[in-house]
């Protein structure tokens, strides 16, 4: 088995491997340079700060050291610093690279085994052994995360490998070591509440980094497809009652706080960006999602504020218009009139081709509503 | 959608003047900020120059458009946003901004000087109306504007004169480093959405 390639102090790979390395307990906005930028002599990359600018062909480079070392890797299931230092460096510059990210599961994949198990049988997650220092990995596999998925990288905002990374980390280890679950025979009361009082503000800060990391990897990169799949399967998961993960969920709280707050949230963000389909793909799913859709009067809250906003600023965008044709379904009987009298009238005075789409939409849809219910 | 300039330059003379300016470049990073700012000025003014007293015009270039009201005092106000800015929204706020400065400093206080004039509203606006739904308040307010009397030009290069090019104008400029210089060169090469680098 080859060695570990001996990598001299100024080499492209050190330089960022030291980066990652120093600033591993905080989130860094990357980004990549072109040629046209000057570096002071001697200086591979540039910092201020958290901010880092790295030259595309320095970040090549040091790509190719990085799978060089990457490639001495043995097959056994033991951790090697060295080669997950550089899976870093890999997945910076191609964050596709499969076994690079599945080598960095390997460390969770005993203790998320072991809760995959525990959560199956409905026990307690306490005993998983050294909870703390997995707690620490965990942070630390997140910020790294953090730092490829949000920073100005127009690539590797939108990559499935690293978003799937990201889900496989939340679900399988970070989820189930904060759940609170039947509580085990024989611990002591006390600790339990406690824990289960920790958990359960743990959850509630999840969802809301969650939350912030994939508002703005979809700013970042707009029609972000893959962000915005995660968030939807993150909660999934989170208020799934039939799936087995839910059981480990403090489900009751965590489950009122994602039906009031999170449409307010992703509302504000599609209007701020009201060109981007997926956003509103995004509202209409949790608008339509069986386990998390708001009542009905909550969605013609929702509709109101959309329609003000096309009056406001007389949006005719395809995106908004379609949330607009497709959310009525799930509003109130009355609230469905209404929009489709909006429509209509906004028709009068701007002419757009979405607009009429939509209302062709609506009105057939209308119509089939009304026959069935004449049939029943 | 984004405001990233507001600024009312004199215009009467080449080259225009930027009298007072406001930018936000929080959404570009960290190392190429300086550059997209350059650029900024460069372009409002070569589009300030070519608009004429009353008239109004939009301009798109690359993923800006640089919005422009001019008005017979000899000066003209320059809103750049992105694209998805709506740019009626931007004309209601340049007719705001550009009533307020003239209330402020009337003709005399620019007329013979080039010399800054502070304006802090502008700090406050270009935050304000990153939320285009706020202009509301000023649509009360304001007469209706005529939307089809904007000239709408799908690139600077349409409102240079015949023979003049923008390449030229970008190396020949004072105000932009050699860094955006090579910025714009390369950023003319347009990147295409989910490539391989």
């Amino acid at each position: 088995m080859p060695d570990v390639p001996k990598i001299p102090s100024t080499s492209p790979y050190k330089v960022l491997s030291d980066v990652f390395e120093k600033n591993k307990d905080s989130i860094l906005e990357i980004e990549v340079l072109g040629s046209e930028v000057p570096l002071p002599e001697g200086q591979l990359i540039l910092q201020d700060g958290l901010c880092v600018g790295i030259p595309k062909k320095v970040l090549a480079k040091a790509f190719v050291e990085a799978r060089a070392i990457f490639m001495t890797r043995n097959h056994e299931r033991v951790e090697n610093e060295a080669i997950l230092a550089a899976t870093k460096v890999i997945l910076l510059f191609d964050p596709e690279y499969l076994t690079a990210s599945n080598y960095r599961k390997e460390r969770f994949a005993v203790c998320a085994g072991r809760l995959g198990e525990l959560t199956e049988r409905r026990e307690t997650v306490n005993s998983c052994r050294d909870t703390e220092m997995v707690d620490q990995e965990l942070m630390l596999e997140m910020n790294f995360l953090d730092s490829i998925l949000t920073s100005p990288l127009h690539r590797q905002t939108k990559s499935p490998t690293l978003w799937y990374h990201r889900f496989w980390i939340v679900s399988s280890t970070i989820l189930p070591l904060h759940s609170t679950t039947l509580l085990g025979t024989g611990s002591r009361p006390d600790f339990h509440e406690t824990k289960k009082r920790r958990d359960l503000q743990q959850m509630k800060d999840l969802l809301e980094r969650e939350m912030a990391v994939v508002f703005k990897a979809a700013e970042r990169h707009p029609h972000n497809y893959y962000a915005w799949q995660y968030l939807r399967r993150l909660l999934e998961v989170f208020t799934d009652e039939e799936l087995p993960e839910y059981f480990a969920t403090q489900k009751f709280n965590v489950s009122l706080k994602i039906r009031s707050e999170l449409p307010i949230a992703v509302l504000s963000w599609c209007l701020a960006n009201p060109s981007d389909a997926s956003g509103w793909s995004f509202l209409t799913y949790f608008v339509y999602s069986r386990w998390l859709a708001p009542t009905p009067e909550k969605t013609d809250e929702i509709i109101l504020h959309v329609m003000q906003f096309i009056m406001n600023v007389r949006w005719m965008g395809e995106a908004v218009w379609t949330f607009l044709k497709l959310a009525p379904r799930q509003s109130t009987e009355r609230f469905r009139d209404a929009i489709l009298e909006f429509g209509r009238a906004v028709q009068q005075f701007e002419s757009s081709r979405h607009v009429e789409k939509a209302i062709a939409w609506m009105e057939k849809d209308h119509s089939d509503v009304q026959m069935s219910s004449a049939a029943l | 959608m984004k405001l990233l300039y507001i600024g009312i330059l004199k215009n009467e003379e080449k080259p225009a003047v930027e009298l007072c300016c406001e930018r936000d470049l929080t959404s570009y990073s960290r190392f190429t900020r300086s550059s997209v700012g350059e650029f900024m000025t460069l372009f409002s003014k070569t589009v300030a120059e070519r608009t004429k007293p009353g008239q109004r015009q939009d301009v798109e270039e690359q993923s800006y458009t640089f919005h422009a009201y001019a008005r017979s005092e000899g000066i003209a106000g320059i809103i750049i946003s992105d694209h998805e800015y709506p740019a009626l929204v931007a004309h209601q706020l340049l007719s705001k901004v550009v009533d307020e400065f003239l209330s402020k400093y009337p003709r005399s206080a620019f007329a013979t000087s080039n010399a800054e004039l502070p304006f802090p509203q502008l700090k406050e606006y270009i935050t304000k109306y990153q939320d285009p739904a706020q202009a509301d308040s000023i649509m009360k307010i304001q007469k209706e504007l005529d939307e089809t009397k904007i000239v709408l030009h799908k690139t600077i290069e349409s409102v240079l004169e015949r023979g003049e090019k923008i390449d030229s104008l970008v190396a020949k400029s004072d105000g932009l480093s050699a860094q955006s210089k090579m910025f714009y060169t390369q950023a003319k090469k347009q990147n295409s959405c989910c490539v391989v680098m």
